[in-house]
């Protein structure tokens, strides 16, 4: 007779048959990204230094790496020093690999993804501050977060270094035009705000928005100015399906956001009635391209700790993550709406996941489509209230556009 | 697609034991019969030092669900003994010394006429049940006097690395179809359906030859994915319609492939349940393979009949049932009651750390029930039976896809099935 050993069952694990497990989600995350942040290289940095651009010395040709290293570094080495100073780390080598589990590098290596590349490295270094130690080591570490770290740490970074962010974009769409031979030197939404704000109705101009850039190909490539990361509409398209087929992330979320937010856009643009083939169809088209709105999607909205946990919880906090981008893109003070929009959105996740955990199952009750209607009538309204203000964006304060113009590095 | 089962691919490991066929191990020295398992005990019908006959009723099951247990040697009773059951603790049992002699006290008897009645009398006294692991007395099933729809018979098998019945269909395929035809009769049922998976080609092959001629059965082939074996599912699929009790409420009545067979044995030669077709396998047995023993065997010979345990077997489990939802046991001391299906020897892995929870939402967007695991293990740790409730807590089947799937290997089945026990007994205790 031999002993055997007694453990809780199932006996067949997906993490034991190496099929899945978390580090392999995270690291899968950090593949997908690698694209993006070499596409941010060199379209921010080697392009323009071998074209011989000026104000664009050897430095500047390294900084968009340096700002991904200098991001991740700091995380790290911010969640290493919580280790050793709070949590009994022992030494320096066990503090590091804590910080390993819990993935500090992660929310370091988006913030210098959704920073403009030429950004002080300081700058980087106060969100990433934020994000590992206050927001997420303090609120529990890994797994009890209720913010989205890289998130929270940018919108910190905004708000406090909104000058040195705008100067920052303003010095790379200087490189970036003269690059690619654009007359315009905002991000294409900025203009859209600065547009639609001084003649005093929603009229937009296919000429301003989308023509200057070379078309909307041109948008979905990544040709255009904006944070380091999120330009290139095709690499974060890539990322989805890598991370989609690896399992990593759930496929609902970003098309429920890109989807529901496609929509409004077209929306509002039928109201303001934009010119244009099938009903104006680039308006919709050009607000996907622009302000990182993929990249939030794929990357930020699909973060699984601060996201609902079951399939229908997703599919309502991406819809109101799209109502919400869409409200503050807007009529908001951020132009691009992202990052604010998935924060807030983020707030109401433990009511959210209450909401979808009860209200699931085979059978359908009455009441439970009653409990849907409610909340797609709440949508509805949060829908039409958005429009409604599209088409009565007030027109004598100029100083608002004057914030349009400066606060947010293009995400 | 909120209301759809979709189920998950699991790898099977089924290659290990169907290479070789049925070995038959006939012949043991003794058997065991529990007297009692969980709150079901049994009459005895024999006395210590009684002789038996090989298909004698020993055990008798009392009330609703009241079927016998027949011996299945013919022999002397030789004591009361507490062995390990498949519960995973010591049950009193009857220990029976088998006399080799195989003295039967069945004969086969020429019925002119079955009627639905003598069906289900034969299968009642045979004292079959269910062998697909519940241990349901299938004559139950048969009771309710309006005809069911479908006859379904559940070849689906998707618990990883058990072969029993997959083999039984190959090997038996005639006796398979008979015992179909039996149970139709039984549930004045006009169509019978084998639900089987996709990627069991050979046994699909064979039934398809089998039933050229047959109308009134017909294959039914399932993805494959894990729990396309739960009995809502195939109803599910099948009848296309939803229920919440019994399938019959769906007009339908679900028997596994073995519980055909044994209805067939019963039907034609008065044949009781006293034998089944169990799979030895797993990493850590030296040749795997089925073999058909007499219920109440232990497993000790098998395993050595299997060539023992490799040789570098380290810490191991030694798994009773399929691997998602049986049982791992202490000791290789099992005694094989009719809802062992299998015995799994499978190494431990190296690490069991668990990890956080990083809440990426894979077990509530797998689980077949459409539950939120997550939630109910919240509601669970503060003992919140009013959110158990609400979160349906109770409509857990134990599958074990939730743990299966977790990338932070989160025991996640077990707060589970202590949730479901928490809200259980606090519903018991308001009524």
């Amino acid at each position: 007779m031999r002993k055997f050993s007694l453990e809780k069952g199932p006996y067949l694990r997906s993490v034991d048959e190496k099929i899945i497990s978390t580090q392999r989600m995270m690291f899968d995350v950090i593949i997908a990204l690698l694209p993006i942040v070499l596409f941010g290289w060199v379209i921010n940095g080697i392009l323009p230094y071998f074209k011989h651009l000026n104000n664009v010395n050897f430095f500047n040709m390294l900084q968009p790496l340096l700002n991904v290293i200098v991001g991740v570094l700091s995380s790290v080495v911010f969640e290493a020093l919580y280790f050793l100073a709070f949590k009994k780390a022992g030494n320096i080598k066990n503090a590091l690999i804590e910080a390993k589990n819990s993935f500090a590098a992660i929310p370091g290596l988006i913030i210098a993804l959704i920073l403009p590349a030429r950004v002080d490295m300081y700058v980087i270094v106060f969100a990433c501050f934020f994000a590992n130690i206050i927001f997420k080591m303090l609120f529990g570490g890994l797994g009890h977060n209720i913010f989205n770290p890289a998130l929270i740490g940018y919108a910190i970074a905004a708000t406090v270094f909104s000058s040195q962010i705008a100067t920052a974009l303003e010095i790379q769409n200087g490189v970036f035009n003269s690059l690619l031979n654009i007359t315009t030197t905002a991000t294409p939404l900025s203009i859209l705000s600065a547009e639609s704000s001084s003649v005093g109705s929603f009229l937009v101009n296919k000429t301003v928005l989308v023509d200057n850039y070379g078309g909307l190909i041109n948008l979905f490539l990544g040709l255009k100015n904006g944070a380091l990361g999120e330009t290139s509409g095709l690499l974060c398209l890539v990322g989805f399906v890598y991370l989609v087929a690896r399992k990593v992330i759930n496929w609902r979320v970003p098309v429920f956001y890109v989807g529901t937010f496609f929509i409004i856009c077209w929306i509002i643009g039928i109201v303001n009635h934009i010119e244009g083939p099938v009903l104006g169809i680039w308006f919709p088209t050009f607000n996907i391209l622009t302000g990182g709105l993929l990249f939030g999607s794929i990357f930020m909205a699909t973060e699984p700790v601060t996201t609902p946990k079951s399939p229908n919880g997703k599919i309502i906090f991406a819809v109101f993550c799209a109502v919400f981008t869409a409200l503050f893109r807007f009529i908001g003070m951020f132009n691009e709406g992202v990052c604010t929009a998935i924060l807030f959105v983020c707030l109401f996740t433990p009511i959210i996941d209450k909401f979808a955990a009860k209200n699931r199952g085979p059978i359908i009750s009455s009441k439970m489509v009653l409990r849907y209607l409610v909340v797609f009538v709440l949508f509805v309204l949060i829908t039409l209230y958005t429009v409604y203000k599209t088409t009565s964006i007030p027109k004598d304060d100029l100083a608002v556009i004057e914030i349009v113009n400066t606060i947010g590095g293009g995400f | 697609m909120f209301n759809k089962i979709h189920g998950r691919h699991i790898n099977g490991h089924k290659h290990m034991s169907t290479s070789e066929p049925i070995m038959n191990y006939l012949d043991p020295d003794f058997v065991y019969f529990p007297l009692n398992v969980g709150n079901a005990t049994y009459q005895k019908l024999v006395e210590v030092g009684s002789k038996v006959l090989m298909g004698q009723q020993i055990l008798i099951r009392e009330g609703r669900f009241g079927h016998p247990i027949c011996s299945s040697v013919s022999g002397t009773v030789t004591a009361i003994k507490k062995q390990w059951h498949s519960s995973g603790k010591m049950v009193e049992m009857l220990e029976i010394a088998n006399d080799h002699q195989d003295l039967a006290c069945y004969v086969k008897t020429n019925d002119e006429q079955l009627t639905r009645d003598i069906i289900i009398d034969k299968v009642k006294n045979a004292g079959i049940v269910g062998l697909g692991g519940a241990g349901f007395p299938t004559y139950v099933k048969y009771l309710p006097s309006q005809p069911a729809d479908y006859v379904i018979i559940n070849a689906a098998e998707c618990e990883p690395y058990l072969t029993c019945d997959y083999l039984s269909i190959i090997e038996e395929t005639d006796r398979f179809i008979r015992g179909i035809h039996y149970i139709m009769i039984a549930n004045s049922s006009k169509k019978g359906v084998i639900a089987i998976k996709k990627s069991k080609l050979e046994a699909i092959d064979i039934l398809k030859k089998a039933l050229d001629g047959i109308d009134d059965i017909s294959l039914f082939l399932l993805d494959d994915v894990y729990p396309a074996g739960w009995e809502k599912y195939i109803v599910e699929k099948v009848t296309k319609k939803s229920y919440t009790g019994l399938p019959r409420e769906a007009g339908a009545v679900v028997n596994n492939v073995q519980t055909a067979i044994a209805v067939c044995d019963a039907v034609e030669e008065n044949k009781p349940l006293i034998d089944r077709v169990v799979t030895i396998t797993g990493e850590g047995i030296k040749n795997p393979r089925n073999y058909r023993v007499k219920i109440g065997t232990k497993i000790t010979p098998l395993l050595t009949l299997s060539g023992g345990y490799v040789d570098d077997l380290d810490e191991a489990y030694c798994i009773c049932g399929g691997p998602m939802t049986g049982r791992s046991l202490f000791f290789d001391d099992l005694v094989i009651t009719s809802n062992v299906g299998g015995i799994i020897v499978k190494p431990k892995p190296k690490t069991l750390e668990v990890n956080e929870c990083i809440g990426c939402g894979k077990c509530s967007e797998n689980c077949p029930a459409f539950l939120t695991p997550t939630a109910i293990k919240q509601a669970y740790l503060s003992k919140n039976i009013n959110d158990l409730n609400a979160l349906n807590a109770s409509r857990c089947v134990q599958c074990g896809l939730c743990s299966y799937v977790c990338p932070s290997r989160v025991e996640m089945t077990d707060y589970m099935a202590k949730a479901k026990e928490m809200l259980m007994k606090a519903n018991a205790n308001k009524k």
